[in-house]
Parts: C-alpha cells; sequence; structure tokens
C-alpha cells in the first residue's frame, strides 16, 4: 500500500482576495480510499479540481503516476483522464443525452465497441450502482440521488484506476448513502480502485475511509486514520467531528 | 477644485478599467476562435452531432427565413411601387431588378442572419451556457473530450454551410414575394418583372450577397457559444450570456456588412 499514486504538492489557489488554499500537501497510495473533509467553502471541490486537472494552481504541482499534470500536453492528459473517472457534486449528467448516452459517453468515444456491447456495459455498471430499466430515461426525469448514481456509473465506465467523488452521498436518503458508502468499498476492493471522496458525513467516513484527510484554513490539519480522528484532541477537530456549533471553527 | 480633481480621476480609473476588460475579452475570444478553427481539423469527426447540429440550427430555421423574405418582398414592392410612378412613369417596369437586387445583395442575407442570430445565436448560447453552469462542461473535459472541440465545432460548421443556403432561399421567396405583389397592385406582368431582374442582377451579386453570409455564420456561432462558455453563476448568468449573444452578433452582422461589402468592392465584387 505504500507505492504513492497522487501527489499534492504545495498547492495554492486564490481567487481575487480569497486564499483558498494556502499550501495542500498530500500522498494518496494506489488502492486507497482518502476522505476529504471540512466546512463547506474550505476549498474541498477546489482541491478535487485540482486533482482532475480542471482548475489550475496559482503554485505547486499535482502528480499522478510521477507526471505533473498540469505540465502535461492535451493529448497526453486526455489519455490520463481516460483512466481517471470524477463524480460531480451536482452529478453533471448531460442534459441532452439519455441515461444510456451519458454512461455510453466514454466507451462508444474511446472503444471500438458495437451497440449490444455498449449495451451490456451501460446495463452492467447501471446495476452495479443500483439502477435498472432506466437507460431511455432523460436526466431531468431522475431524483437527485438517482443522478448522482447515473454520475457515478458514467464515472466508472471505463474502469478507471482513480475515481474522485465529490459529495456522492449528499441529497441520497440515509439507506441509500450506506448503499453509495458500500459500493465506494467494494468497487475498491474489487479493482484496487484509488478513492478520493469528499464528504461532509462523518458516519460515511468512518465507515468507509481508510485514510482522512481534514482541509482547514487552507492547508490539511489532520492527516491520519479513522482512529486517529476519534482519538484527536484538537479542538478544531473535535468540534467538526462532534458536528458542535461552538469551538475555534467560525461559523462565518 | 479638488473634488473635481478626484471624479475626474475616479471616472478616468474606471474608463481604463472597462477598456482592460474590453481588451481581455477580444482577446479571450480571439483564442477560443483560433481554437475553434483548429479543432475543425482534428479527430475525431462527430458527423453525427454534426448532423443534429445542422438540422437544429439549419432546418428548423428555414419557416423563420423563408417566411419573413416573403413578406420583406412583398413589402417593399408596396412601398416602391406607387411613388415610383408618380415621379417617373413607366418606372416600375424595373420593379423585378429593383427589389431582386435589393435582395440579392443585402436584404435576404442581413436578414436572415440577423433572424437567425436571435433563434439560433439565443439557443446556442443558453444551451452551452447551462452547460457550463450546471458543470456538464467539466464533466466532459474529465471524459477526455475538449469543450470546444465537442461544443464549438459542429455549431461552428453547421452555421457556416446552413446561414448561407437558408440565404440562397430566402433571396429566391423574397423575388417572388416582390412579383406578386407587383402583379397584384401594381399590374406588372410576371414576365416583366423577371425580365427586369434577370438583365439587372449578374453573378458577381449573387457571390458577394451570399459569401457575406459565411462571415456571418461564423459570426453568430462564435460568438454564441464563447459567450456560453462564459456564463457563470446560475440561471442569472445563463440568461446574461443569452442576451449578450444576441447583442453581440446583431451588432457584428450590421458593423461587419458594411466593411465586408467595402472590401467586396475593391474586389469589384
Ligand atoms: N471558480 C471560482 N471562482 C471564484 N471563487 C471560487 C470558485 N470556485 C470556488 N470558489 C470559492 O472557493 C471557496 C471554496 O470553494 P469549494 O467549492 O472548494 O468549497 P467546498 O469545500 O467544496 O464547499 P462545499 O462543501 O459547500 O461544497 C469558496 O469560498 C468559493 O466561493
Ligand atoms: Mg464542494
Amino acid at each position: 500500500m505504500a507505492e504513492v499514486h497522487i501527489r499534492l504538492e504545495n498547492l495554492c489557489k486564490s481567487f481575487g482576495a480569497k486564499h483558498v488554499l494556502r499550501g495542500v500537501n498530500l500522498d494518496i497510495y494506489r488502492g486507497e480510499i482518502l476522505y476529504i473533509i471540512g466546512k463547506s467553502g474550505s476549498g474541498k471541490s477546489v482541491t478535487l479540481k485540482n486533482i482532475a486537472a480542471l482548475m489550475r494552481p496559482d503554485s505547486g504541482r499535482v502528480l499522478i503516476d510521477g507526471l505533473d499534470i498540469h505540465a502535461l500536453a492535451e493529448a497526453e492528459l486526455n489519455q490520463l483522464r481516460r483512466k481517471m473517472g470524477v463524480l460531480f457534486q451536482m452529478a453533471a449528467l448531460f442534459d441532452s443525452m439519455s441515461v444510456f448516452e451519458n454512461v455510453a459517453f466514454a466507451p462508444r468515444r474511446f472503444t471500438k465497441m458495437g451497440e449490444d456491447e455498449l449495451r451490456a456495459l451501460v446495463q452492467q455498471k447501471l446495476e452495479l450502482v443500483g439502477l435498472r430499466n432506466v437507460e431511455h430515461l432523460n436526466p431531468s426525469a431522475l431524483s437527485q440521488g438517482m443522478q448522482k448514481r447515473v454520475g457515478l456509473a458514467r464515472a466508472i465506465a471505463l474502469d478507471p484506476e482513480i475515481v474522485l467523488y465529490d459529495e456522492p452521498t449528499t441529497g441520497v436518503d440515509p439507506i441509500l448513502a450506506a448503499a453509495v458508502d458500500d459500493l465506494i468499498r467494494t468497487l475498491n476492493a474489487k479493482t484496487g480502485v484509488t478513492s478520493i471522496v469528499i464528504s461532509h458525513d462523518i458516519n460515511s467516513v468512518f465507515r468507509t475511509a481508510h485514510r482522512v484527510a481534514m482541509l482547514y484554513d487552507g492547508v490539511f490539519r489532520l492527516v491520519g486514520t479513522p482512529a486517529d480522528f476519534r482519538n484527536s484532541d484538537d479542538p478544531v477537530v473535535r468540534q467538526f467531528i462532534d458536528g458542535s456549533a461552538h469551538g475555534p471553527i467560525p461559523i462565518l | 477644485m479638488r473634488k473635481l480633481k478626484q471624479s475626474l480621476l475616479s471616472f478616468f480609473e474606471r474608463l481604463g478599467e472597462a477598456i482592460l476588460a474590453l481588451l481581455e475579452t477580444i482577446g479571450a475570444f480571439s483564442i477560443f476562435a483560433g481554437q475553434t478553427f483548429r479543432y475543425c481539423f482534428v479527430p475525431p469527426f462527430d458527423f453525427r452531432n454534426l448532423l443534429y447540429q445542422m438540422s437544429e440550427i439549419g432546418v428548423k430555421s428555414i419557416p423563420v427565413g423563408v417566411v419573413s423574405s416573403f413578406f420583406v418582398g412583398m413589402v417593399m414592392a408596396l412601398q416602391l411601387g406607387g411613388p415610383m410612378e408618380q415621379q417617373i412613369q413607366g418606372i416600375s417596369a424595373f420593379m423585378g431588378g429593383g427589389i431582386s437586387l435589393a435582395m440579392v445583395r443585402e436584404l435576404a442575407p442581413v436578414l436572415t442572419s440577423v433572424l437567425l442570430a436571435g433563434r439560433v445565436g439565443s439557443s446556442i448560447a443558453a444551451e452551452v451556457g447551462t452547460m457550463k453552469v450546471t458543470e456538464q462542461i467539466d464533466a466532459l473535459a474529465t471524459l477526455a473530450t475538449n469543450p470546444v472541440h465537442y461544443l464549438s465545432v459542429p455549431r461552428f460548421l453547421a452555421a457556416l454551410f446552413c446561414i448561407p443556403m437558408i440565404t440562397v432561399m430566402a433571396i429566391v421567396v423574397g423575388i417572388l414575394g416582390g412579383a406578386l405583389i407587383s402583379n397584384i397592385s401594381l399590374d406588372i406582368p410576371y414576365n416583366l418583372y423577371f425580365e427586369s431582374a434577370r438583365t439587372l442582377v449578374r453573378t458577381k451579386d449573387l457571390v458577394s450577397g451570399v459569401s457575406k453570409t459565411f462571415f456571418f455564420g461564423a459570426e453568430i456561432a462564435l460568438i454564441a457559444c464563447f459567450s456560453g462558455f462564459r456564463a457563470r453563476g446560475g440561471a442569472e448568468g445563463v440568461g446574461q450570456a443569452t442576451i449578450q449573444a444576441v447583442v453581440f452578433s446583431f451588432m457584428m452582422i450590421i458593423v461587419s456588412d458594411y466593411f465586408i461589402t467595402y472590401i467586396f468592392q475593391l474586389f469589384g465584387l
């Protein structure tokens, strides 16, 4: 488990005068499930977008398999992206396409599969996320939780080595949330995929994570196992885990 | 005095900022247009998507373009016939030539382009803008698909092909509209009308009129896609982008019409 898959090196990102990331450092190992937690607006999605090369850091590097992804030419970056799936916070399904076309998007473009194979693949991926007979529907006809699962099916359609999840369980009922957590773990166990998960849901985190990193004030305040977090006596960490409105973390 | 100086200073400051923002937008637009041109020649070539856009942008715009042009032809005959005949007896024998020349060189190209800037430009900007603010464009990128390549290229090519074709239809139908009213209310026989059209309108007029619309089509699609890509901040941002796309393409069509015509005339068109 010691092989570094993704390395974040001193990532900094500001929007105007607002310093969101102030030097983020982290090694993510191949095959692990890493959760990123932190309060709303702390820069979790920004971190994820830097890893997915959707946003350029002001300074610092993101290394995947030793390659600085923000220095790659477009063709190389796209090669790398076929091995990475991203689940967006709002699912970001293509609303002009059916569920089938959404999930089949990458396989259709990047493999030579025929229609029958595509159909089988899409059905298999949808069943994996607990959906059946929704292929013909339009994304707008789905609940938020279903949209997220379709988004996940789309993200894993090409069997990626890395999956980035932005709040997979937000807006999903507790039973489904548990199912999504199971899914993250199953996927990880079956395929050895490296998973980075953003979550607000402390229960999910403790249930699923191998390691947890807490973003606070633009840096990782604590990186460790769930047990490390449970035993931490850092008041900032404590407040977040106990879900208390009182403590050192300012609400506004 | 000091107050005046201060308000002057802040005026120039704001003017400077506005100019910088304008330059920034022009620069970004040029880069975007350049990328779109370049990706036209980069595989994969998505013919399915191109055909779909041609039907959305082209086929569905035919009724708007054709009906409007028919009525413009009719109203021209109505407006010109009486006054011209009052001044010079028999001048309305040239009605066919006058209307046709105006249709071919100016009216059909500009009218079609402006109508399509409204219909097509707004729908492109709204669609791409919605995709931007709902992160669908980011999703495209993570699926190893360049968003400019996937979204902008087919819309650009579709507009480039379809708008000239609709212009040709508009020319034909506009001339027919003029013929109809010339015949009904001015008693000009059809053969006289078309005879006059044939002597006055030459091939170079047609070349000039139709080839302008390639530029207009490119302007419409590029401005609309660009506005969509720059949309931010939810539904309101999409609305802004849409308005911006329509207003700017109207302006660009009218302004560039003058310059394109001027340059064409240098080449004898
Ligand atoms: N494109 C952008 N332009 C300007 N500011 C941005 C942009 N993206 C993010 N921000 C700002 O950066 C900060 C961090 O945003 P981010 O989306 O990463 O938060 P988050 O930790 O994911 O929060 P949440 O849990 O609510 O999703 C926010 O204050 C946000 O306003
Ligand atoms: Mg977020």
